[in-house]
């Protein structure tokens, strides 16, 4: 990141967290591909958002990661049937995910440019860790509620842990390789969490 | 608002968004500090489109999008 730039959290990041939330809502909305999974609420096969929070919350911290949970918190109201504990569990879970990838990139002070074999690792490993907690966390807390039945808890975690998954590597991988290196060189990128 | 109207909608506000940020990356400095992430943007939201043209499809043949006879 160019250092001549103000450290530290400024208007511009929340203004990041508004545009994450633009783009990722459009998408949240209407880049569903499968029908969601029968009998699971908030869990869709292919979750496409996922891909481009995860991106933009490397790239801009945790405003990146707010942006993806107001867009998801917002679209799932749309969806109407859901009740708001139901928005609240699924906004969360995706506020967590793409975060535990955050902290494992920068304990393991790994670039999102994805230039070295260890940063290619971080990536690998990070994504479905996290989107294992994503669906441990939506699906666990569902089922406290009453409103997933135990053989159902599984089924949902695994629907997280692969669709999630497989819409992350797809999207986010040729967004990190290629525009990396253009959103370090401004001056809203995030080194660590919040700036 | 049905379904496939509002789908229809979202697209054409985006590709809106998508000019105008071309529009303002072409009138802008290329020193300027944030040419580049602009540009960065530009890639997103065309890749947003992208995905949004193959979930239309997908969609209707997942029956979500339907057209009046």
């Amino acid at each position: 990141m160019n250092s001549e730039y103000k450290k530290g959290i400024t208007p511009m990041h929340l203004v990041i967290s508004g545009v994450t939330a633009g783009v990722c809502i459009v998408l949240a909305l209407f880049a569903i591909i499968l029908v969601p999974v029968p009998g699971l609420p908030s869990a869709s096969g292919f979750w496409i958002p996922a891909g481009f929070y995860f991106v933009f919350t490397l790239w801009f911290g945790i405003w990146g990661a707010l942006g993806g949970h107001i867009a998801t918190f917002i679209a799932m109201g749309y969806f109407s049937g859901y009740t708001l504990h139901i928005w609240l569990d699924g906004g969360l879970g995706d506020f967590i995910a793409p975060l535990v990838t955050l902290i494992i990139f920068r304990a393991l002070k790994a670039d999102p440019e994805l230039k070295t074999k260890k940063d290619w690792i971080t990536w690998i490993v990070s994504v479905p860790i996290s989107s294992l907690v994503c669906g441990l966390w939506v699906h666990s807390v569902n089922l406290a509620f009453g409103i997933i039945t135990p053989p159902f808890w599984w089924i949902g975690v695994v629907t997280y842990f692969l669709g999630d998954s497989a819409a992350i590597f797809i999207v986010g991988t040729p967004l990190l390789k290629t525009l990396s290196k253009y959103v370090k060189a401004s001056p809203v990128y995030v080194e660590g969490i919040f700036s | 608002m049905n379904y496939t109207l509002l789908f229809i909608i979202g697209f054409f506000v985006q590709t809106m968004v998508m000019i105008s940020l071309d529009f303002a990356n072409s009138k802008m400095d290329k020193n300027h500090r944030y040419y580049q992430l602009l540009q960065a943007f530009r890639v997103i939201i065309a890749a947003s489109l992208i995905w949004l043209m193959i979930s239309f499809f997908a969609q209707i043949y997942m029956g979500w999008i339907s057209f009046p006879e």
